[in-house]
């Protein structure tokens, strides 16, 4: 598996991003955070009416939670609709294949090395003569063309969402190293509209799916809320679950159903924030001296949970438990702390 | 007796003027057969063969009797004998043989005959006699004896004779004829019992037999019997009725096709069985099934009339004995029983399955104990008998001996590998090893590792309180502990069941062992699994008190009573479609309720047999009090038919029953009886308006209400509905006037009211997961905590797995301070896989501390915070908590020691 360098550091040098994240935590690098995210949200053709509502609803309210809680500048937002009167001040352009490709490459030229973009694709997907499809107004959009389109964006992190039935082959055409791939269905054949898109858009401002509950939603974190959320509509409704979401980061372009934890997929996205941190800016020179103190703590408690097996019970819970009063005391006095 | 049956036929048929086609060949084939030589009339007779056998045979009859005794050949003996004209073809072929003619095919059919008579010395006489080297019919002679030789406990001579019979098969096949390559098939069949893969051979054999004679029935019926004993119902059935279109009076078809449909439990069984024994009433095996069917049905004097006529035609037909012996069995004819046994064992010593039958049946009567007893006495007589290792292992396993039911199981297995019950069952057996094994007081639950957690909580203390209740109840205490078996998967619980997959039913009591679905399967919907334990319970008792020999209708009906005493709604419930069967007659009488169980004639007709039992039971509690039910299920213990223990013990007829209890349940359902307009066909298409309400029966007010409802009429549409509700008060199914009446308040906005109706439907209806749950949401709207923490307690019964109601729950006994209560739902909450797992365990935590249960708290946390450490409100607790213990164990040390 080879990552691009940027990633790579964040994923093997945890203390390191910790720090970076810290030194990052000034006014005007939030701004400078906020200036390197670009979102494409792209609503296919809907068909019946319901799926045209329920299409433009998910859209606007992921751009909605993007101005409001995902630091992303609202001119970094681009819409492309199926029905660019609907929402006329938010639409960019209507969502044909060449004004996607269009709006990708101005992205691409406007976008800098390292920069974020987000393309999220709601609607319906189609499997056709071999070829995987989104369907749009005039001509499909095929998986090759769109991974074509993405290498303008060669050295940047790039997000795809492909929230569409029939996504799932979207995966190995579409990944590669620096992309992380996401598709509401694993295969072709899943070719019912998914709910995946609805519970992803919302995940980001749902509190509970901040899992580790630093403040802040990943990418990876979304993911999981999400097909939680999928899960329990079918169970509580009593149907076959006829969508399952992939996820790839790794860019070998086998993407997994349930990434995290042992899986090199999610690593990544586990380190993909949309939200900003929730540690407020300060000057404050204990304040700032707290927060590191408190990161050292969670790497001690990283380290201390790889050696569990080797410990007894009673020697692992009693390390923790001291690590983890000594960052409880930390946290209280951070938290007076502030202003 | 035959000329007598022949006589008894339309003689214009034969004789007369009949002018149509059919007839007219059929007359003109017997006039023409009565002037044939015996050779000529061979060739003639198969012209007819397939059409009007009947008819033929009874040329043939006259024929043998009339005529002198070398006109008759052997293939015409051999078809008096295929008619069961057993008497008829033994003369003929007698006089044949006396002749000298065809010695050793007349000889061959002589045996023959006299074994269907049962003269088996005579028959093995016969059979020696027309044994040649040079005999076409060498191996059917071969089998034949080898059967004799196995009746008559002479294994290894019958094993030695087939295995010589195989030896043909060494040479050229290519020079067998059909027939001869059945008889191979026939002798492989038999050796398979300690060879399965003779049966294999068998079913080639068979195969190529049928390849080279497409007209040999005998050989596909042979076949697809070898099938069905394999458990393989589809092939079976597909070639009997293969057979049947061919010639749709065989007989043997008919009753292979009998056979296969009592493998599925249709009521077409008894109708086939009846068909086959019309074309042929000498069937024997045909008329055992007939009374086995009867016996199920507790009609046992039709049964052993049945039985006596079996007997008529083969006196010591070992099926017929066995069967006589079930009856003495299942009458507590200890005498009888004993006599007629050491009968059968003298006149066959070698027919090891009479065992296995009386392990069948006693299985089929829940009498497992019985069944292991019966199934290890066949092994005496033959170890390697793998049915009865089979039957040995499922009930042991019944009894809850899993590790000997399942060494048997297995040695079955090696034995005869294509048996699917055994094959099913061991599997199943090895999928037990992964669930886990929890004890509790007097029960057991076994389930999968992740729910027995979730269920434990639940079930253990159901299962006591429903202990308690039942011993205080029949004054009876069953035999402990009692293992709850709750399945993961259906068809696991389909086959702990039956052997096999597809069963449909929600629960199970062997007695010792209960078992059900987990309510995570979903196969039945909604079902409330509180009651299905507490029903399965309550047969535990029915069972150990009656020793297992209560009816199915009687114990099911008890039980539905037992559910509809311990909770509101629990139990089944009446509905509009009960009622007009009852009204329509299709649900049999009082005295014959075990019809309904055994072969229902309808697909609801097993459900409204529940209900309509309940009643029974709930109306001789209510005239003669419990004593007489249990004096009732002792009666039972005794041995007592049901017939008897009515008059013993409520001095009734059965006849006098009937009509006692159908009187009741026209007083008890009068309103709604008079209300369901039962001319009005159930799916008839809905319309509303004033021509509907005219007829004011409740299934047009019900719907005219409906409508009305979603046109938006909603002042009409209460008054319907609250007729309708008025006139069947009972019924709360789906979309009942009470739901509707619900929709109907909560458009008005009149949130009590709903509440009002809603709650009607769950105090009938316990299975209704969305109204419980619509109403607990409506009484917190309310603030109603305690009314919607009750409903909610019982919703768990529903869906225990359900996080949302399990978080509910908590937080309602959390905002009353009752901590206690709200530990076990936020910890049932941190095992259901939640979204936010570190919220889940702190709210756990949190819980605990407040209960006083600091180090559990401490303990969760940890585990909270292990994935999530910067949860601030996860630390903060973990601190106070700390200093909470730190303070405890400083008192602890200050407190002074003795």
């Amino acid at each position: 598996m080879v990552l691009p360098p940027s990633l790579e550091v964040e994923v093997t040098r945890p203390v390191l991003v910790f720090l970076f994240g810290l030194v990052a935590l000034s006014a005007s690098t939030l701004a400078a955070e906020r200036d390197s995210r670009h979102l494409v949200v792209v609503n296919g053709i809907g068909g019946e009416a319901f799926y045209r509502d329920l299409f433009h609803r998910w859209a606007v309210s992921f751009m909605e939670l993007a101005e409001k809680h995902l630091n992303i500048n609202p001119d970094q937002v681009f819409y492309l609709a199926e029905d660019p009167t609907r929402t006329p001040q938010r639409t960019t352009s209507q969502s044909r294949k060449e004004e996607i490709e269009r709006i990708l490459r101005l992205v691409a030229e406007s976008s800098k090395p390292e920069d974020l973009i987000m393309l999220l694709l709601i609607g319906h997907g189609t499997a056709r003569d071999n070829r995987i499809l989104f369907n749009l107004p005039g001509p499909d959009m095929s998986a090759s063309e769109l991974s074509e389109w993405l290498d303008a964006f060669e050295g940047r992190r790039v997000i795809v969402i492909n929230a569409s039935s029939a996504s799932g082959p979207f995966v190995p055409t579409v990944a590669r190293p620096g992309r992380v791939v996401i598709t509401a269905t694993s295969s072709a054949a899943e070719n019912q509209q998914p709910r995946f898109g609805g519970h992803f858009v919302t995940a980001f401002a749902a509190p509970v799916a901040d899992r580790d509950k630093d403040g802040r939603v990943s990418l990876l974190e979304a993911f999981v809320y999400a097909t939680g959320e999928v899960e329990r509509d079918y169970e509580r409704e009593n149907r076959l679950r006829t969508e399952h979401a992939l996820l790839d980061d790794d860019g070998d372009g086998i993407g997994t159903r349930t990434p995290g934890g042992e899986e090199t997929d999610g690593r990544v996205a586990a380190r993909i924030f949309m939200t900003p941190s929730d540690v407020n800016v300060s000057t404050n020179a204990n304040v700032l001296a707290l927060t590191v103190a408190a990161r050292a703590l969670v790497d001690r408690i990283e380290l201390l949970k790889r050696r569990k097996q080797e410990l007894s019970v009673l020697e692992y819970e009693t390390k923790l438990e001291s690590l983890l009063l000594q960052l409880a005391l930390n946290r209280q006095a951070y938290r007076k702390g502030l202003p | 007796m035959a000329v007598q049956e022949c006589a008894a036929l339309d003689r214009s048929t034969f004789f007369g003027n009949n002018a149509g086609g059919e007839a007219q060949g059929n007359q003109m084939g017997l006039i023409t057969s009565l002037k044939l030589s015996a050779g000529g009339y061979s060739a003639h007779l198969a012209r007819f063969r397939h059409a009007a056998k009947l008819q033929a045979i009874c040329g043939l009859v006259i024929l043998a009797l009339v005529s002198s005794p070398n006109t008759i050949a052997a293939e015409d003996v051999q078809t008096l004998l295929e008619s069961g004209k057993y008497a008829e073809a033994a003369a003929a072929a007698r006089a044949s043989l006396d002749q000298g003619i065809d010695t050793d095919h007349n000889g061959y059919l002589l045996g023959e005959a006299l074994l269907s008579m049962g003269q088996l010395p005579e028959a093995l006489a016969a059979f020696e006699q027309a044994l040649s080297d040079d005999s076409d019919h060498r191996f059917q002679i071969e089998v034949a004896i080898s059967r004799i030789f196995l009746l008559q406990g002479q294994t290894n001579d019958a094993s030695q004779r087939l295995q010589q019979v195989l030896v043909a098969l060494e040479s050229d096949t290519e020079s067998l004829s059909s027939t001869e390559l059945t008889a191979l098939a026939d002798a492989a069949r038999l050796l398979g019992y300690d060879d399965p893969a003779r049966y294999r051979l068998a079913l080639r054999l068979y195969e190529q037999a049928i390849v080279r004679d497409d007209d040999n029935l005998a050989a596909r019926v042979a076949l697809a019997d070898l099938l069905l004993d394999k458990y393989n119902n589809t092939e079976a059935s597909a070639l009997y009725k293969e057979v049947l279109a061919i010639d749709p009076r065989y007989a043997l078809a008919l009753f292979g096709l009998a056979r296969s449909q009592y493998f599925d439990h249709s009521r077409a069984a008894i109708q086939l069985v009846r068909q086959a024994l019309e074309v042929q009433p000498s069937l024997v095996p045909a008329r055992v099934l007939l009374a086995r069917m009867l016996l199920e049905m507790e009609d046992y004097s039709a049964a052993e009339e049945e039985l006596e006529q079996a007997l008529t035609v083969n006196p010591n037909s070992p099926e017929a004995l066995t069967m006589q012996l079930v009856v003495r069995y299942l009458q507590s004819d200890p005498e009888g029983f004993k006599t007629l046994l050491t009968r059968l064992r003298e006149l066959v010593p070698g027919y090891i399955e009479v065992y296995a039958t009386l392990a069948e049946i006693a299985a089929q009567n829940r009498l497992y104990s019985d069944a292991v007893s019966f199934a290890r006495e066949a092994l005496v007589s033959r170890r390697s008998f793998s049915r009865a290792h089979g039957l040995l292992g499922l009930n042991l396993l019944r009894l809850g001996q899993i590790d000997s039911g399942r060494r048997s199981l297995e040695q079955a297995f090696r034995g005869d590998p294509f048996n699917v019950w055994t094959k099913n069952t061991l599997d199943l057996v090895d999928r037990l090893d992964e669930l886990s094994t929890l004890r509790q007081g007097r029960f057991i639950l076994v389930a999968a590792t992740h729910e027995a957690e979730l269920l434990a909580p639940l079930l253990f203390p159901l299962a006591e309180a429903a202990y308690t209740h039942f011993a205080e109840r029949y004054g009876h205490e069953p035999r402990t502990p009692i293992r709850i078996e709750v399945y993961p998967s259906h068809e696991d619980f389909s086959v702990r069941t039956v052997g096999l997959v597809g069963v449909d039913i929600l629960g199970v009591s062997f007695g010792p062992t209960v078992a059900f679905d987990s309510p995570s399967v979903g196969t039945f919907g909604s079902i409330n699994w509180g009651s299905v334990l507490w029903h399965e319970l309550a047969h535990t008792f029915h069972l150990s008190m009656s020793g297992s020999r209560v009816p199915r209708w009687f114990t099911e009906g008890l039980a539905v009573v037992e559910e509809h005493r311990a909770r509101p709604g629990w139990g089944g419930d009446v509905d509009p479609g009960f009622l007009e069967a009852y009204l329509q007659q299709r649900l049999p009488p009082a005295s014959r309720l075990n019809e309904a169980f055994t072969r229902p004639s309808y697909p609801r007709q097993v459900v409204h047999a529940y209900f309509l039992s309940s009643l029974l039971l709930a109306f001789v509690e209510e005239r003669y009090g419990i004593d007489a039910i249990r004096s009732m299920l002792n009666g039972y213990r005794e041995g007592l038919t049901t017939e008897s223990n009515v008059s013993a013990n409520l001095g009734l007829t059965m006849s006098e029953l009937d009509q006692q209890f159908d009187t009741y349940v026209r007083i008890r359902f009068a309103h709604a009886l008079e209300a369901l307009d039962i001319s009005l066909p159930a799916n008839a298409p809905s319309t509303a308006g004033p021509a509907m309400e005219t007829t004011k029966s409740f299934r047009s007010l019900w719907r005219a209400g409906g409508n009305a409802l979603r046109a938006g009429e909603l002042e009409r549409a209460e008054k319907l509905l609250s007729e309708a509700k008025r006139q069947f008060p009972e019924f709360a199914g789906a979309g009942s006037p009470y739901h509707l009446l619900a929709q109907l308040h909560l458009k008005r906005g009149n949130a009590a009211a709903a509440s009002t109706e809603l709650e009607s439907v769950v105090n009938i209806n316990a299975d209704d997961l969305s109204t419980h749950r619509k109403l607990a949401e409506l009484y917190l709207a309310e603030n109603k905590r305690d009314d919607a923490a009750q409903i909610l307690e019982r919703v768990l019964f529903i869906d225990p797995f359900e996080i949302g109601i399990r978080e509910q729950l908590a937080s309602i006994y959390e905002a009353q301070g009752q901590w206690e209560s709200a530990v076990p739902e936020r910890a049932a909450a941190a095992m259901l896989a939640p979204l936010d797992p570190a919220g889940a365990r702190f709210r756990l935590a949190n819980a605990l501390a407040q209960n006083n249960e600091f180090s559990a708290a401490r303990r969760e946390l940890l585990r909270a915070l292990e994935d999530a450490p910067m949860y601030d409100d996860a630390l903060q607790l973990l601190l106070d908590i700390r200093q909470t213990l730190n303070q405890n164990e400083h008192r602890a040390r200050a407190v002074p020691t003795e």
